[in-house]
């Protein structure tokens, strides 16, 4: 373990005084991804789901020159049954300031974990323990999706969340029951999902808000310096934008602009509701999509009707271009995207929006959109045929 | 052998001696015509020629038999232990293969050897299947060593009868006769019936015909003589291991007078497979794929460990089954859970495992515990496994699911995502590609793949079926002996009786002969006679 970091990280990891997170958890619970989430970093890390990435525990501090906090990552437990970690984890526990337990949310044969955990409190009473209940998306049907706003507070309530399916706020609830013969004070539990966008589950830092807030009870300090507002452009673009995109590609859900409207259930209507909503702008999807579509001007939407039209006879009647089709779904999607995100954030910002320049900023995204396909469509063959050297 | 071959020549001599008048009657003709034309040749000055032509056409034939009799290295048909072969079987066949490629002509200079080569046979058998026991060539019964030696003729006389049908005609007191003849032509004559008996797979049959053999084998060729001892060898060790592994012990049953009909060597009766998991891997989802709504328990048919529950299960390319759905793996029970006691008396297991999960650990645990149900003891098979994957829907990414998906050969991204799950999978738990099947079960929609787990199961249906038969010969438990001790009782006693009843009437015979006159005692003596 020591070999791999070089001496200046290793002193500066001692005389620092940030606080440690210790990460525990099995492989592929998540805990890279909520390292990348909290650190705003790529996630390169993150890996697929079934085969160990993690082979040993890792120090992280961040920044690197000047730690404000510092994540001590041990090895995935109960991998394979002929690694003993138990060493680590002894030195973790004496090291962590806050114990951060990461379990997939429809994993129910935790023992080992609650184990550790258990040993921890008794022997430190006062550690502070958050449980992120991840891969929430494991528990949905066909067409369910992550509830918005985000629902979830911790408490015996959220088994019955309105829109949560009834088997995972069942299997969500099982899962604390399981913590509960810990000493002290119960855990913070947070359910949540972080995705890469590839995999097309909007938005893809779904429950990091209540992460933060659960961080800020814990490490206040960490929390004021490192909490990003979820409003930047980029964010959005990448978690809110890009999951829908790909989700609305995949499913070939071309948005019907019907009577000035599109359905409740369609992706794009979803995607400018989040969008809307992280920018502060309030309420329900007619009256903003309604609001976006007056900004455009009708004569804009009779032509984006017009080539919805074309492109359905294109598909049906030749028979070819499903994939022309994809690549124009996410082109239309990313472009209403980029429209609400500048649309909101004039709005947001007290500007009068412009109509001219939200029709330029439409056809300037569907240009770009084209480049932002192929990266991810790039990224969602790199996704299979990655190879995790173990 | 002369004064056994003697009255047999003068049982035959008048037959002989018909026969050889008839030959002389019809060799007459060509005889002379023979003599006739060499003469004729001599007369117009070609004898030379015909004395070279047959000098050459003789050396010719000389060569071509040297070349038919050259040493050629006997055929080694062992046949390979069957996948899922207990370790004790494998071992015994590696002995035996060991012993059958260092067989040489000289190992079976005569008769006498022979019994040597088959205990040497049965020596490597017995000590693969109980190592480091003395009495290891003992360990078996008798009723099983008498169906052993049955089975041991009955092979050695169908091979006869199927290859020579022939022989049934003919009396084997001929045979000796004349292979019994004295000087050369006897000699040509026995190495000719020899060759045409000697086929290789009826070379033991021959041989078991003792008199023929014990004079045929001084005359046979150093190849056909190594043939014929890695023959017995080969059979020995297939019989010897049939034997140590107990398959004569549940045949044993069939010399019971009570047994109705005999057992077949293949069941009958449908397998036994557990289905196994952690929890949340799918396994209540899975069962009710297979069975449908309308589960059929089927409890009192097969006994299941406490907490178990058996069904019903046919389908065309499995057959019959019967399911046994055991309560999901916790973390904690150890080797006395309940499903790892069912395993023990299961045919297959299928263990369930969620594709989109990286900790194997518990699972790993887990089939190291069924390893060890059979690992304790050599005779015994490991259970056969299948690792049926579930959740292949959530593998990424995870909202589309557009079947059909070909897992062979597909491009799409969840195609590849299948195949690398799969393959990780395997080999973090140690189950060979073919015994791995990938499954998704979704609410309301049809289950994906299905087919993918009968083909397993059908793959791995004649291990499941060699382990279905070790479980019922398995040596038997205290209950059963006591039964049959219990059943042997009458018989016992029925010989006691007769023996003291024939023991008191002599005696009681006797004292009437010293007490009373000669008539007594030809009484006493009938009675005593009579008992029996």
């Amino acid at each position: 373990m020591q070999d791999t970091v070089d001496l200046d990280y290793a002193r500066a990891w001692v005389h620092a005084q940030a606080p440690i997170l210790w990460l525990l958890g099995k492989t592929q619970s998540g805990k890279t991804s909520i390292v990348a989430e909290i650190t705003n970093q790529a996630r390169d890390q993150v890996g697929r789901g079934y085969r160990p990435v993690t082979q040993e525990s890792r120090l992280y501090a961040f920044p690197a020159d000047q730690p404000v906090l510092r994540f001590l990552d041990t090895r995935g437990l109960a991998d394979s049954a002929d690694e003993a970690a138990s060493g680590e984890i002894a030195q973790a526990r004496e090291q962590a300031n806050v114990l951060l337990v990461v379990v997939r949310v429809d994993d129910l044969g935790v023992q080992d974990i609650i184990d550790v955990v258990a040993e921890s409190r008794r022997r430190h009473k006062d550690l502070p323990i958050i449980v992120a209940q991840t891969a929430l998306h494991l528990g949905y049907g066909e067409h369910d999706g992550h509830v918005d706003p985000y629902p979830f507070d911790g408490s015996d309530a959220d088994r019955h969340r309105r829109g949560v399916p009834v088997s995972l706020g069942d299997t969500m609830l099982a899962q604390r029951r399981l913590f509960d013969g810990i000493r002290g004070a119960p855990p913070l539990f947070v359910p949540l999902d972080f995705t890469r966008p590839e995999q097309g589950i909007a938005p893809a830092d779904y429950g990091a808000e209540r992460l933060w807030d659960v961080l800020a009870q814990t490490l206040p300090d960490v929390a004021a310096r490192l909490r990003r507002s979820p409003a930047s452009p980029n964010n959005i673009r990448t978690k809110v934008m890009l999951p829908w995109a790909v989700a609305a590609a995949g499913a070939n859900a071309v948005p019907l602009p019907v009577a000035g409207g599109l359905a409740s259930a369609s992706a794009q209507s979803a995607m400018v509701v989040q969008i809307a909503h992280r920018l502060g702008c309030a309420g329900d999807w007619k009256t903003l999509w309604r609001e976006l579509a007056g900004a455009l001007g009708a004569g804009f939407l009779a032509g984006f009707g017009g080539s919805w039209a074309a492109q359905q006879v294109l598909k049906l009647g030749l028979g070819w271009g499903t994939a022309v089709v994809a690549s124009w779904t996410f082109a239309i999607t990313w472009a209403i995207g980029e429209v609400a995100l500048y649309y909101f954030s004039e709005r947001a910002a007290g500007h009068p929006p412009d109509t001219e320049a939200l029709r330029a900023r439409y056809r300037e995204a569907l240009g770009e959109a084209r480049g932002k396909y192929k990266e991810a469509k790039l990224r969602m063959a790199r996704m299979a045929s990655r190879e995790s050297a173990p | 052998m002369i004064s056994s071959r003697d009255p047999l020549w003068r049982e035959h001599r008048r037959a002989l001696g018909t026969l050889a008048l008839i030959g002389v009657l019809v060799a007459a003709p060509w005889l002379v015509g023979l003599g006739a034309g060499i003469w004729l040749m001599a007369q117009q000055g070609w004898a030379w020629y015909w004395w070279i032509g047959t000098v050459v056409l003789l050396a010719l034939a000389f060569v071509l038999w040297r070349r038919l009799f050259r040493p050629v290295a006997p055929v080694n048909r062992l046949p390979d232990a069957a996948p899922g072969a207990s370790a004790a079987e494998q071992r015994a066949r590696q002995a035996l293969r060991r012993r059958v490629e260092a067989i040489r002509a000289e190992d079976l200079r005569d008769v006498n050897a022979v019994p040597d080569l088959i205990l040497g046979a049965f020596r490597d058998v017995a000590g693969a299947y109980s190592p480091d026991d003395p009495v290891a060539l003992w360990r078996f019964t008798l009723p099983e060593l008498l169906l052993m030696a049955g089975d041991f003729t009955q092979w050695g006389r169908d091979r006869l009868l199927v290859d020579y049908p022939v022989l049934r005609h003919i009396e084997l007191s001929w045979v000796v006769s004349l292979v019994g003849l004295g000087g050369p032509i006897g000699k040509l004559l026995s190495l000719y019936r020899v060759l045409r008996w000697v086929h290789p797979s009826s070379a033991l049959a021959a041989e078991l015909r003792g008199r023929v053999a014990s004079q045929a084998i001084s005359s046979l060729g150093d190849s056909a003589k190594a043939q014929i001892g890695v023959l017995l060898v080969e059979h020995g060790g297939e019989i010897a291991i049939k034997l140590y592994s107990g398959g004569y012990r549940r045949r044993a049953d069939e010399l019971l007078a009570t047994a109705p009909t005999p057992v077949p060597d293949t069941a009958a009766e449908p397998l036994t497979v557990l289905l196994a998991g952690q929890r949340n891997a799918g396994k209540s989802a899975l069962l009710n794929a297979l069975l449908g709504k309308a589960r059929e328990p089927v409890g009192l048919l097969t006994p299941t460990t406490e907490g178990c529950r058996a069904y019903e299960f046919h389908s065309e390319p499995t057959g019959a089954l019967v399911l046994v759905d055991c309560p999901g793996v916790g973390g904690t029970d150890g080797a006395k859970a309940p499903w790892l006691a069912q395993a023990a008396r299961s045919d297959l297991v299928l263990w369930i495992a969620a594709a989109n999960r990286a900790d194997r650990a518990a699972d790993q645990r887990a089939l190291a515990a069924l390893d060890a149900v059979t690992g304790r003891d050599v005779q015994l098979r490991r259970i056969p496994r299948i690792l049926v994957l579930t959740h292949a829907d959530r593998l990424d990414p995870p909202m589309e699911w557009a079947p059909p998906y070909d897992v062979e050969q597909g491009q799409r991204p969840k195609e590849e995502q299948m195949r690398e799950a799969t393959q990780a999978a395997c080999e973090q738990l140690g189950v060979a590609p073919e015994h791995c099947a990938l499954i998704a079960i979704r609410a309301g929609e049809p289950p994906w793949n299905l087919e993918g787990l009968y083909q397993a199961i059908e793959r791995v249906l004649p291990e499941s079926r060699h382990k279905q038969l070790e479980r019922a010969m398995a040596r038997d438990g205290w209950l059963k002996r006591a039964k049959d001790a219990a059943a042997s009782i009458p018989a016992a006693s029925d010989t006691v009786r007769d023996f003291v009843g024939r023991t008191l009437g002599h005696t009681a015979s006797g004292i009437a002969r010293k007490l009373g006159g000669k008539d007594g005692g030809k009484d006493g003596g009938k009675d005593g006679g009579g008992a029996p």
